[in-house]
Parts: C-alpha cells; structure tokens; sequence
C-alpha cells in the first residue's frame, strides 16, 4: 500500500476493543464488509456496537433485518448491551425491516427498496442481517449463480457510490466460500467458538481486509455487558527490551548475595518448589520491596480472590491495601476455566500501563494453567512463551511462581518445563536434617550472571522470609536425606 | 398488566397533538386514523409485517373487552390490525368514546411493547414524529 493510497482511504474507528489493531487500524471507509459465522458467535454485536459507535443524525446508520430473528427480539436482547443507547433510536441508528421483499425471493425488489431507504437517508452505515436469509436457497443452476453475483455486485456499487461502509451478516460455513461475496466484499470478519468440554471460546479470524494490513491468526472474542472485545493474538516474536545492569532488590535478605547482587531488571525469575514451601511469600516480599524502593507492581493471582491476597500481604511492612487505592499496586483476578493467554496478557499489560508498573507477578503457573481453556492448555508452554514474550518486551521485570511435586531424589524444576523461558531460577525443596523438616533453596540458574551455587536454609515468620545458613558440609542434600559430612555443630533449625 | 400512568400521559399528548387543530367529529375522527396509520406504518417499518401484526393484535384483543367500539371501527384480518371505520365511529358513539378506545389501545400496546425493549424506546419506535422520511414499500400500511 502506497502512502497516497493510506490518506485517501479513512479509518472508521470500531469502538470494539481490540478490533481495530486485529483490522491492522481499523475498518476502511466506504467498504464492502462482510461478517460471518455460526448462530450465536457475536456477528449482530460486533455490527451493532461499531453502528452506535460511528452513527449520527445527519449520516445514521440503517440496520436492515431480514427472515430470521424477529426485530423486536433482536432489539430486546442488544439493548442490552452498554453500547446500545435507545435515546439514538432511531434519529441516529434505524432498524428497517425487508422481510417482505427477501421474501418475494426478488433480488430486483429487495435492491430497489435497500436503495431507496439509502437514498431517503443518506446514510453512512447500512447493515443487512442476515444476508444468507435473502439468498438462502440459491444458487442452484447456472442463471442463479449469474443472478447472485449480479445482485451482490449491484448492491456493492450501489452502497459504495452513496459513500456507505456496509455490512452484510451471514451464517456461511467453510465450505461456502465460492459463493460470490466472498469475492466481492472488501474484508471478511469470521467469527466462531471452540467448544471443549466445559469451555466455550469465541474467536475472531480476519479472513481479507483490503488496503490494510490485518494481523493473522485466530483472535479471542469475549463478549460482556459491555459489548464486544477482542484480544489481539500475541504474535511468536516479540523484541525485548534491552536489558539494564540495574539490579533490583528481592526483598528477601540474603537472596540478593546469592543472586549475584539482586535480580537483573528486566529479567525472568521462576520461583519453585512444593506447597507449603514460600513461593508466594518470596514473591510477595519482591512486590513490597519493589513498592518501598518507590516502583509500582502489578500482582496476577489465580488461586485466590484479591481480597484475601492483600489481606495476607498486610502483614509486611508495606500495606499494599493503601498502595492498591494509591494507583501504585493493581491486582488482577482473572476470571477462571475459559481464559485464553490473550486476554490475560491484555489484562496485566493494561494493569502494567495503568500504574506504571515496572514489576509483575504471576502467582502461579499452575493457576494460569487450571484458568485457561482447555484448546489454550493443550499447548501450556506456548501460551505461556508468548506471554512472556509479550511482556518482556515492555520491559518489566516479571517474577512467577510454579508449584512442584518433590519426588526423591528427582530434582524437578517445574512440571510446566518452562525453564527455556526463564532467565533466573530458584528451587526451593524440603530435606530432613537431624530430624527437623528444613526448607532449602539453590539458584539454579541465572542468564549471564555469577551466582551462589550451595543450597541454604531459608526461614518463614511473621516478618517474612529470609535466607538462612549455607549447607555445604552437607552431603546429598537432594536425596531429601543429606548427611553432614563437616565438624562442630549443623544448622541451627530455627535459623 | 394495568397501564402505567406514564405510558398513558404520552400516548395522551401524542392524541391531543393530533386532534387539537380539529373541532369537527369528523375531523377528529380523521386525524385519529392518520395517527393510527402512521404508527401502524412506523412498527411496519421497524418490525416487519409480521412484527407489527403481532403486537397490534395482541393490543387490540387485550382492549376490545372494554372498549367494544373498537370492534366497530378495526377489525383484524389477513393484513394486520384495520381501523378503517374511525369517522363512522365518532358519529355513531361519539368522540370522547372513540378517543378512549383508541387510547386505550395505544397505551396498551405501548405497555407490551414497554416489556419487550424498555420503556424508553417506545415513543421512539411508535413515533418519532417525522424524524426522518421513509421511502416507499411493496406492502403499504393501511
């Protein structure tokens, strides 16, 4: 596309989350659009919510209903919706209805009445729901087949010589795309839902769009009170942000002196061990520390409601109640089980924007795993690459936490296997030592940093964790069972 | 479902717009058929044959038990809900009576249509006063 070609041909602004970035900015003025897909998936949403958005009195929008969905109930159910403001029906937005022609089965009479309404209201929007109604049963010889094509070129002339961005609504299937709008119209929207098992996930495919470069793939869809949104599929390659030598403090005392200094800004650190073992304090104590240095952080929790997450997190020595209602801390409670990675990486990005955050959490791995849709669970470590992809490339520095079985002697990371997208790791286990259940930690990897290489003690109190004695006149220490192989007196188990 | 005090206000002023230039029955009886009309024609318009149809029969038949002059002056047959005999009506009952019948079934079916997609949006879809001008159809309003 030639830059002359992008400023004569405007954008017309959704007002659909989401779309307009998936539309590659959005839909072209004057075009023939067309939206397809099953019953149910959003296509008279996704209509109506860009007609309310764009309409007005002196240029309305002309929502035309056919056989189908009665009118009445079709306008029941959309006013629904928070868009949809009954105070612009119908000086802006004006709902005719052409089953009497779609029924005559004339393509001639159901043109001329389209066009007389246009020409009697001049109006920048026209909508045809649904278009598969008028040429159900067609075409089924050679003349027919003229015929709708004819009809359909007509229609597109037409429409775009009155300077009208048009929509037709349609049920098409797959198979169906010989049919001749398919040719015609100037971008095609498809809507669908996966089903998988107790999950249902609306997707947005842009099929074409001309004169705009749209982003591939399946796009998620979620439809609220609201109206429509979409969540623009993260794409597999994302630039990351230069990583600074800054150093960023953990929280946890002793944790930076193992770690080299602290935790590189910008990196990402994989926090993981057995239940009961501290991840969420760690992480925790990193957020606190993150909001004492004067930095804002976001917290992403799955296992458990806000709520009860600030209420545990008051007991340090920063209230992260006041720091929530000072803009400094936000935390996003994502709605389980139907979860696509798109939406909750809208969701912290937008939360990352908001308070200017610099440090993110994810609390945990295995939440994230059990929040998603089952077709987003098939490939766990995809979804979470791209995640992770998309948020390294704005440059926070971004802590998780991954729940593992300890099996002895095994030595398990994390049962995700995400440890190629991690840049810091720290493995916290159970081992017994004279009889006492000890918690030990060891960094197990840091990219392109020194870093201690003995397993420690670490300690839960009231006050929170910190790092303890170094076991390395211990001996087998990942069997579970370590042997103290040194003189005078082992660790001390109350640190 | 008793009409609500609102409904029945509005559907008032929109009578008493109509009527009010006119002092002869007959013209009376004129001016509430074009206001019939002409809401008949924009639920047509909005909602399909079938749709206004629907509603306007069910209006009428929840009204005609206390207004029996409706049944005088509209009767319903293959092409929806008819008033086609509003002047013989006022000079056989009388306008106050008239009025009231037809009132009584504007302000039911503005009751039904009120359950259905708000209260706000009724007066938009019965009439929006010339708002705009709607072009010609095949099946014409009666």
């Amino acid at each position: 596309m030639t830059k002359k070609e992008s400023q004569v041909i405007r954008n017309v602004e959704t007002g659909i989350p989401g779309l307009n970035t998936v539309l590659g900015g959005g839909l072209c003025e004057y075009s023939f659009n067309l939206i397809a897909g099953a019953p149910g998936v959003g296509k008279t949403t996704l209509v109506q919510q860009i007609m309310f958005k764009n309409a007005r009195p002196e240029r309305p929008a002309l929502y035309f209903t056919v056989l189908g969905e009665p009118t009445i109930k079709m306008i029941r159910y959309q006013r629904q919706f928070e868009f949809f403001d009954p105070a612009r029906v119908p000086s802006a937005v004006r709902f005719i209805n052409l089953t009497a022609e779609a029924a005559s089965g004339d393509f001639d009479a159901v043109l001329k009445r389209i066009i007389a309404e246009v020409a009697s209201a001049n109006p920048g929007f026209v909508a045809i729901d649904s278009f598969r109604s008028i040429v159900r049963d067609r075409p089924s010889d050679t003349d027919d087949i003229i015929a709708l094509a004819r009809f359909v070129q007509r229609l597109a002339q037409q429409l775009t010589s009155w300077e009208v961005t048009s929509f037709l609504i349609g049920e098409y299937s797959d198979s169906e795309r010989q049919h001749p709008v398919f040719t015609v119209a100037d971008s095609i929207l498809w809507l669908s839902e996966d089903v998988d098992r107790n999950s249902a996930t609306r997707k947005l495919r842009v099929v074409k769009v001309r004169g705009r470069n749209q982003m591939p793939g399946l796009h998620t869809v979620r439809i609220t009170k609201a109206g429509m949104e979409v969540f623009p599929r993260i794409p597999e390659q994302q630039r990351r942000v230069m990583q600074s030598t800054r150093r960023l403090k953990s929280g946890v005392p002793g944790l930076d002196e193992m770690m080299g200094g602290g935790i590189p800004s910008g990196d990402v650190m994989l926090i993981t061990g057995p239940a009961g073992t501290g991840k969420t304090t760690f992480a925790t104590q990193f957020v606190a520390q993150g909001l004492a240095d004067g930095e804002s952080c976001v917290v992403a929790v799955f296992e458990e409601y806000p709520d009860a997450y600030l209420a545990r997190a008051k007991t340090g020595a920063v209230n992260f109640g006041e720091m929530v209602a000072a803009r400094r801390l936000a935390i996003t409670y994502l709605r389980p089980l139907d979860l696509s990675v798109d939406e909750m990486l809208a969701a912290i990005k937008s939360e990352v924007a908001s308070v200017g955050a610099t440090r993110v959490v994810i609390d945990s791995l295995s939440g994230f795993d059990v929040a998603l849709a089952p077709s987003y669970r098939i490939d766990f470590r995809e979804s979470l690459y791209r995640l992770i992809g998309a948020l390294t490339s704005t440059g926070v520095t971004v802590v998780m936490t991954a729940e593992v079985i300890d099996v002895f002697p095994d030595f398990r990371f994390t049962t995700e296997r995400v440890s190629f997208i991690t840049d810091d790791i720290i493995v916290q286990r159970f081992v017994e030592i004279d009889g006492h259940l000890q918690k030990v930690l060891a960094v197990v990897k840091m990219r392109g940093s020194d870093h201690a290489t003995d397993f420690r003690t670490y300690h839960l109190t009231s006050a929170g964790a910190f790092i303890g004695e170094s076991l390395e006149r211990y001996h087998g220490i990942t069997t579970g069972n370590p042997t103290f192989i040194g003189t005078g007196p082992g660790v001390d188990p109350d640190g | 479902m008793d009409p609500s005090p609102t409904t029945r206000a509005l559907v008032r002023q929109l009578l008493a717009r109509e009527i009010a230039a006119e002092k002869e029955p007959d013209a009376v009886g004129n001016a509430i058929q074009r206001l019939y009309s002409r809401v008949s024609e924009n639920l047509r318009h909005s909602l399909g044959d079938d749709g206004r149809d629907a509603l306007l029969q069910r209006a009428f038949t929840r009204t005609k038990t206390q207004h029996p002059v409706l049944t005088d002056i509209g009767q319903i047959g293959e092409t929806g809900i008819r008033l086609d005999d509003v002047v013989a009506g006022v000079n056989a009952h009388g306008v106050p009576a008239v009025t009231a019948a037809v009132e009584s079934l504007l302000v039911t079916l503005s009751d039904i249509l009120a359950g259905l997609i708000g209260a706000d949006m009724v007066m938009n879809l019965l009439d929006h006063d010339g708002q705009h001008s709607k072009a010609p159809t095949g099946r014409q309003a009666q």
